[in-house]
């Protein structure tokens, strides 16, 4: 008999291994914590090196403990009863549930367990990880979600125009940004669609240096393609080796009707006029690959109850074909919401609908 | 999305076939980002078979572009046609790689 199971009580099965194998430190091996139970009763026979550590607890002192000195309880989020995951069979169960150290802090881990036989007793195993760091980033991804969208300007509505938007991230931060300026003087609302490459946190970084070079751009009153090509040249240190964005700029000059763009990446936009849309599509490289690249400047005409979605490729390739779009262009901002908020997406999405007074 | 790889004389010859959509581009990316960190710098990809592109895979043959240019090298797109091809006109990606 092990030595250290020498004075364990006779319900403990590993009082009745046998000598000749080292299965203990086996399991003592891996890098997930081990928790082995009586089903029946639900006294703790065993916990790997592992779990030991987790719940702070010597090697001696799990002799003595059952399930109830471990769990916080059972119910929605605090875990699982033993019955329960009897119940699953060989399936066994995956869940989250909330635990308890020596210490008596509380602490959330994922749990996959299942009964089984082990040397002819009926156990419940429990392979649990501690998820108190996974949870403290995920919140600070989320936090840093919150603050990438508070740096976004809401939509916008005037006697000339109103602007809806839309934005959806992949997993709470976003590759994709947008922003516009209203110039009242000149009548003109300026503004851009951009989409880093990729998604998630490393993406969201050069999101927020982007927008800065954006927004300078926006100051200036240039028009889009010069806008696009100061971006372009002045964002060279926001690429790493691999990485460059999609962008489309536009100046929409509400006295003399006239749409002006430069598209760099992001290469169609939706027009919207007398109840029917069409996709229009524009010429321009990437942000990002080439710093002395020049953008072609497009204009196109617009009149009141014209509208203008700007679209990030990962909405865009999410619309049916246009005659789908809803009728009215009032309803395309709510539309768009609705379409990337849609399970399965797998990219950001963002847009701005411009619709013309 | 088919893909296939070679390498002859130092240069990694792949070929795609099919529709390359985001999982199909990261299993791209990944063999490619491998090539690359084993210092292969010379790229030929045939994408006579490829029927259509999206971003996520426009975004890969950029991304293995810009390391390889970075090591003095260079990614060489044959068979370009149809819609792909329309997409590097626009996207005037036909001016960032050499194309056959």
């Amino acid at each position: 008999m092990d030595k250290e199971f020498a004075n364990w009580p006779d319900d403990r099965i590993f009082r009745t291994f046998c000598t000749y194998c080292e299965r203990l430190a086996f399991f003592d091996m891996l890098n997930d914590a081990i928790v082995i139970v009586a089903a029946t009763s639900g006294a703790i026979m065993f916990m790997n090196e592992r779990a030991r550590a987790m719940y702070g607890y010597g090697m001696s002192e799990t002799a003595a403990l059952g399930l109830d000195d471990i769990a916080a309880g059972t119910g929605p989020g605090l875990g699982r009863t033993l019955t329960e995951i009897t119940a699953a069979g060989s399936a066994g169960l995956v869940f989250s549930a909330i635990r308890r150290r020596k210490s008596g802090e509380l602490f959330p881990v994922g749990v996959s367990a299942r009964q089984m036989r082990l040397h002819g007793t009926e156990i419940v195993a429990f392979l649990e990880r501690d998820l108190t760091a996974d949870l403290a980033t995920r919140e600070e991804v989320i936090l840093a979600g919150k603050v990438q969208q508070g740096m976004l300007p809401p939509d916008f509505a005037n006697e000339r125009v109103a602007v809806a938007t839309v934005y959806q991230p992949h997993h709470h931060v976003s590759g994709d940004i947008y922003d516009y300026k209203w110039h009242a003087a000149g009548a003109i609302l300026a503004g851009y669609v951009a989409d880093v490459m990729g998604h998630g946190v490393a993406t969201a970084i050069r999101t927020a240096a982007l927008q800065v070079h954006f927004r300078r751009a926006l100051e200036t009153g240039e028009p889009p393609d010069g806008q696009l090509a100061g971006v372009n040249a002045a964002a060279a240190g926001c690429f790493a080796a691999d990485s460059f964005a999609a962008a489309v700029m536009f100046a929409a000059d509400f006295d003399q009707g006239v749409l002006h763009y430069a598209a760099a990446g992001i290469n169609h936009f939706i027009v919207y006029r007398d109840g029917s849309y069409r996709v229009e599509k524009s010429p321009g490289l990437f942000l990002g690959i080439t710093p002395e690249e020049e953008f072609t400047a497009c204009r196109l005409c617009f009149r009141p109850g014209d509208g203008f979605v700007f679209l990030s490729d990962g909405l865009f390739e999410l619309l049916p074909a246009t005659d789908d779009y809803p009728g009215s262009f009032e309803a395309m901002g709510p539309w768009l919401r609705q379409v990337a908020a849609r399970t399965g997406r797998r990219d950001d999405a963002a847009a701005l609908c411009l619709m013309v007074k | 999305m088919k893909q296939d790889f070679r390498v002859s004389d130092g240069k990694v010859l792949v070929a795609l076939s099919g529709s390359m959509y985001v999982e199909g581009a990261a299993v791209l990316r990944e063999r490619l980002l491998e090539y690359s960190d084993q210092g292969y710098k010379q790229f030929a990809i045939d994408m006579g078979s490829v029927d259509y592109i999206d971003s996520s895979g426009l975004g890969v043959l950029v991304a293995i572009h810009k390391r390889a240019v970075q090591k003095g090298g260079e990614v060489v797109i044959t068979g370009l046609r149809g819609i792909v091809k329309e997409l590097f006109e626009l996207t005037r990606l036909t001016r960032v790689f050499t194309i056959r």
